[in-house]
């Protein structure tokens, strides 16, 4: 056995310090250690080992000259306090200004440290965490591939039967249609209902409050509700064991209410005010369409995730699994006679954890975003660079007033390590106030963050003991880093020069100017990147979508009941003066979804293709205009089975003389009689897809009408169409969407970072305003004299101004330059994302750099009139 | 008889200067720090033990010289220290005068339960 060593950085440590003695008092400090580990054991040997050298070293024995008193004696501690006290309060507003930029800086940090931590939390706090993941499919739509998390129903028993390291697997259907729902107390149309497996509430932790969750979902047309939700519909009587009715595939169903069960824990990529059990939607596959999804592998609608065995590789199982899947499944097809050579579909998988950051970008993860998360991390850094920069500018410049304190306590005997211990305490004592001063900042700013994030509930900081404690150490990492430097300066001051006057503030010039480069570089690069985004979100707001979507309401037929009555709705509505036209159809510009089974012409295989069911009268209600043929008109029978395709149809399909060429759209078969102008009918991130365009033929087809209301008509008509559609369909309530709303909520994200860049890019200018204000004081100060003779001598006060603004017009101009190519690759990154985009606009870097001008001047131009118009006398007098 | 004044030895150092005449020809710092928690319950830190020895050699009570370099002690050297004639009167000056002070009490000293 090795015999222990004692640690080496405390004997190196004490080795370093000793001067006297050094030898025996190593050995016997080694002595020691060896004794201990013989009888104690190594640890306590090495515990007791630092615990005994750092004694050596906080009283300072073995050095030259042994110290007349302790690092830990209180006295020095509380002279040092005093002194910090003293300055800090006869140079208040140095003080105010540094702890403001402090607190300003610490205060973004914090708010995006705790959205950071909180996106990146999702989904990690469930038990089971490390050992879940989730299926996701990739689908092949002939010219592209897209990812789903959607999986056909048997690929769960599949994975859990072939492959011994899948422990369990659970099925669930996140994120469906709203569905209306009723007791005789209430009905509404909901949205967060999800289906799910039993074991569901296993795998992530959810805890039923009443019923008994092994047996809760196992049986069809039974539901587990929220405490809220349950509260809703049933009012203060025990809704276990009652039933609810919920419109489920287009028919009232009467569900059993199981359980209570508790909120979805926050933050996780999914939520629910009630869980259906799966069963229910098997049993309504098979009564209503004779469809057992159980075995149906082209059928695809549950997420499924797999619970994996501990230890268990989920990257090597994903590896092994694609293939085993595509080899059953083609062994299945071939049993049923079918001859398929190729799957469109592939089965892979991913960790619970990644989903909500969506490094696959599938399309339920949009809402977290890994790149923000980085964007969001790199402006809190640089906020607190330029807080952190403002406070070594700020007590480098002031050193210039305090040289002769500094002298006179070099000539009483202070050394320099006593020195900078004082300025580092007053540097801390600044950093802690602001700490104080950020976490007040917060609590009045956190409600406005959560608005702007839209992240409701959840950040608690005052909860989080960790975080909480993680920034105070920022705060006081910030404070040493700030204060280091005017600390090892100002010790270093030659004690006859400081007493005679020595300008000491021209030592730490060049680096301050260094440093207010920097600053405003960042808040340069700030600004820019908050105009840029703003300009592209205008883009977008403004860009011709190819349709009016202005005055246009949506109103969907959420059952079947309703679609099935569509023309009575329609004809109710149409009687309203303010509509100026109607149209029922699948979906709205903004929802058009994908359909299987096109062949375009000529084409030998089919292929999957955004698809959408269209009236006669949609083009009037959206303003779509034709670039070939003719849109569907009513009374022409044949136009039932014709067929509309888009420009980029046209193009993808390779057709050059399209009308009347055939199109077969899972067997029905029809001509094409028009091409219409490309349209925007998805985000501006993505290029217009081929789109195909019918008339609607099942019920299903005529899930939404769309109403274009006459300018101005719009506050008379809502009411009036409520009045309408509680007379035909009295049973369901009126809800409705306006499509320019729906449109502008597909950049929910970006208008959030365009707030944010822009609430931060403000404050970051403020901060760095701050220092700047402080250094002009101190540097306009300097110059008292100068000006003063200069004044004496004729100068006049424009010039004055002038020279003394200078300085900081050539910094403000330098960072400009500096902050340009860093903005411009950043944004055009950015901009990158979208498939309809600006330039980077030369105004905007134009108009970010008259701004800082602007800025630094008026901020600056405050001392500099100061000084410029005082009175030359009382100049002369100074110092 | 008194030559050494009572009121120049504190209590720690008159703790260390007894320890060192209980551990004669065998005192350095280990065996002292020892001593004082096995005696007198009283745990120093190798730090404050040899500023105290550092005083008390230059007050004159301790003198000090470096040991014979021992195969027990691994080849490792150490500094032993020895109470001189001052320190020993100082010390008796110090206990004379306690025992002045006791003496007029109507209690005897009694041990703690468990020191």
């Amino acid at each position: 056995m090795q015999t222990p060593r004692p640690p080496r950085l405390a004997r190196w440590l004490v080795a370093a310090r000793l001067s006297v003695r050094e030898d025996e008092i190593l050995d016997d400090l080694d002595t020691l250690f060896a004794d201990l580990a013989a009888t104690e054991g190594p640890r306590r040997a090495r515990w007791r080992y630092w615990q005994e050298s750092l004694s050596i070293l906080v009283l300072g024995i073995g050095e030259r000259g042994e110290r007349a008193f302790n690092l830990v004696s209180l006295s020095m501690y509380k002279s040092y306090l005093l002194v910090a006290w003293r300055t800090l309060r006869k140079h208040k507003g140095y003080a105010l200004l540094n702890t403001l930029g402090l607190a300003l800086g610490l205060a973004c940090c914090l708010l995006i440290l705790l959205f950071v931590q909180r996106e990146w939390s999702s989904d990690r706090h469930f038990a089971k965490a490390d050992c879940l993941v989730r299926a996701w499919t990739t689908i092949d739509f002939g010219a592209e591939l897209k990812h789903g998390d959607h999986t056909a129903y048997p690929f769960g028993d599949f994975v859990e039967t072939t492959f011994p390291e899948v422990e369990a697997v659970s099925r669930a259907g996140l994120g469906g249609e709203a569905l209306l729902v009723s007791t005789s107390r209430y009905q509404a149309f909901e949205e967060n209902l999800i289906l799910a497996d039993p074991n569901f509430l296993d795998f992530f932790d959810l805890r039923l409050t009443a019923g008994d969750p092994a047996t809760a979902l196992a049986t069809p047309y039974t539901v587990v509700l929220t405490e809220t939700f349950a509260r809703r519909y049933f009012g203060s009587s025990d809704p276990v064991g009652q039933s609810i009715s919920i419109h489920f595939h287009g028919q009232p169903k009467d569900f059993m209410v199981t359980g209570i069960v508790e909120d979805a824990p926050a933050p996780a990529h999914f939520s629910y005010s009630g869980i259906l059990s799966y069963e229910s939607n098997l049993q309504a596959h098979l009564e209503r369409w004779d469809n057992d999804l159980r075995t149906a592998w082209n059928n695809i609608n549950p997420s499924t995730y797999l619970l994996l065995r501990e230890g268990a590789d989920w990257e090597a199982l994903d590896a092994k699994m694609t293939p085993a899947v595509e080899a059953y499944v083609l062994q299945v097809e071939a049993d049923a006679g079918r001859d398929t050579e190729e799957l469109w579909f592939s089965y892979h998988l991913q960790p619970v954890t990644d989903i909500h950051l969506g490094q696959l970008g599938l399309p339920i993860e949009t809402e977290g975003d890994l790149r923000y998360l980085y964007i969001f991390s790199i402006i809190a850094a640089l906020i607190l660079l330029i807080a952190c920069i403002n406070y070594i500018n700020l007590a480098t410049a002031q050193a210039a007033t305090r040289a002769r304190e500094v002298g006179v306590r070099k000539v009483f005997g202070a050394r320099r390590w006593q020195l900078g211990g004082q300025f580092l305490m007053e540097a801390l004592l600044l950093a802690v106030g602001a700490f104080g001063l950020a976490l007040a900042l917060v609590a009045l700013l956190l409600p406005l963050f959560e608005a702007i994030t839209g992240q409701a509930s959840g950040m608690q900081p005052w909860r989080n003991g960790r975080l909480l404690a993680v920034l105070f150490g920022m705060a006081l990492g910030a404070g040493l880093l700030a204060g280091s430097y005017p600390a090892l300066l100002m010790a270093r001051f030659e004690p006859l020069a400081s007493i005679r006057g020595f300008k000491a503030s021209l030592r730490g010039r060049r680096l301050r100017q260094v440093l207010v480069v920097t600053q405003f570089a960042c808040g340069v690069v700030l600004i820019i990147g908050t105009l840029v985004i703003s300009r592209q979100l205008d883009y977008i707001s403004e860009k011709k979508l190819g349709f009016d979507e202005e005055q246009v309401v949506s109103v969907p037929l959420r059952t079947r009941d309703l679609q099935s009555r569509y023309q009575v709705i329609q004809q109710a509505f149409d009687q309203i003066p303010g509509v100026l036209a109607s149209s029922i159809g699948g979906q709205t510009p903004k929802g058009i979804t994908t359909g299987n089974g096109i062949k375009p012409p000529g084409a030998e295989e089919s292929i999957v293709r955004k698809v959408v069911a269209v009236d006669p009268d949609y083009d009037d209600v959206l303003g779509i205009e034709m670039a070939m043929g003719r849109w569907f008109e009513p009374g022409r029978p044949t136009d039932s089975t014709g067929y509309l395709i888009n420009e980029a149809a046209l193009r993808t399909f390779g057709l050059s003389d399209p009308i009347g060429q055939e199109l077969n759209r899972n067997g029905n078969v029809g001509s094409i009689i028009g091409v219409v102008r490309d349209f925007h009918f998805a985000s501006l991130h993505h290029e217009i897809e081929p789109l195909v365009l019918h008339m609607p033929s099942r019920t299903w087809h005529r899930r939404n009408v769309m109403l274009k209301i006459a300018p101005g008509q719009m506050r008379q008509t809502l009411p009036a169409l409520e009045a309408a559609w509680q007379q035909v369909a009295p049973d369901t309530p009126f809800t409705y969407t306006f499509l320019d709303d729906d449109l502008a909520a597909l950049y929910a994200t970006e208008q959030r970072l365009a707030k944010l860049f822009g609430a931060f890019a403000g404050l970051g200018i403020l901060v760095a305003c701050l220092g700047l204000f402080g250094l002009a004081a101190f540097t306009t100060m300097q110059r008292t004299k100068e000006v003063g003779i200069r004044k004496v001598l004729g100068a006049s006060v424009p010039s004055l101004l002038l020279l003394l603004s200078k300085e900081f017009l050539w910094l403000v101009g330098a960072a400009f330059l500096v902050a340009t190519p860093l903005a411009y690759f950043a944004m055009e990154r950015w901009l990158q994302d979208f498939s309809y985009r600006i330039d980077v606009p030369p105004t905007a870097f134009l108009l970010a750099g008259a701004a800082a001008v602007l800025i630094a001047l008026a901020t600056v131009s405050y001392q500099a009139l100061r000084t410029a118009t005082a009175n030359p006398v009382k100049a002369l007098r100074y110092e | 008889m008194l030559s050494a004044d009572p009121n120049n030895l504190g209590a720690f150092e008159e703790l260390v200067l007894l320890a060192v005449c209980g551990l004669p020809d065998a005192a350095y710092a280990l065996t002292i720090q020892q001593r004082l928690t096995d005696k007198a319950n009283r745990r120093a830190t190798l730090g404050s033990l040899y500023r105290t020895l550092n005083r008390l050699e230059k007050k004159g009570y301790l003198r000090s010289w470096m040991g014979p370099v021992t195969h027990e002690r691994g080849g490792k050297r150490k500094r032993i220290y020895e109470v001189t004639g001052t320190g020993k009167a100082a010390l008796s000056a110090t206990r004379l005068a306690r025992e002045r002070l006791w003496q007029d009490l109507d209690f005897q000293p009694t041990l703690q339960p468990g020191t």
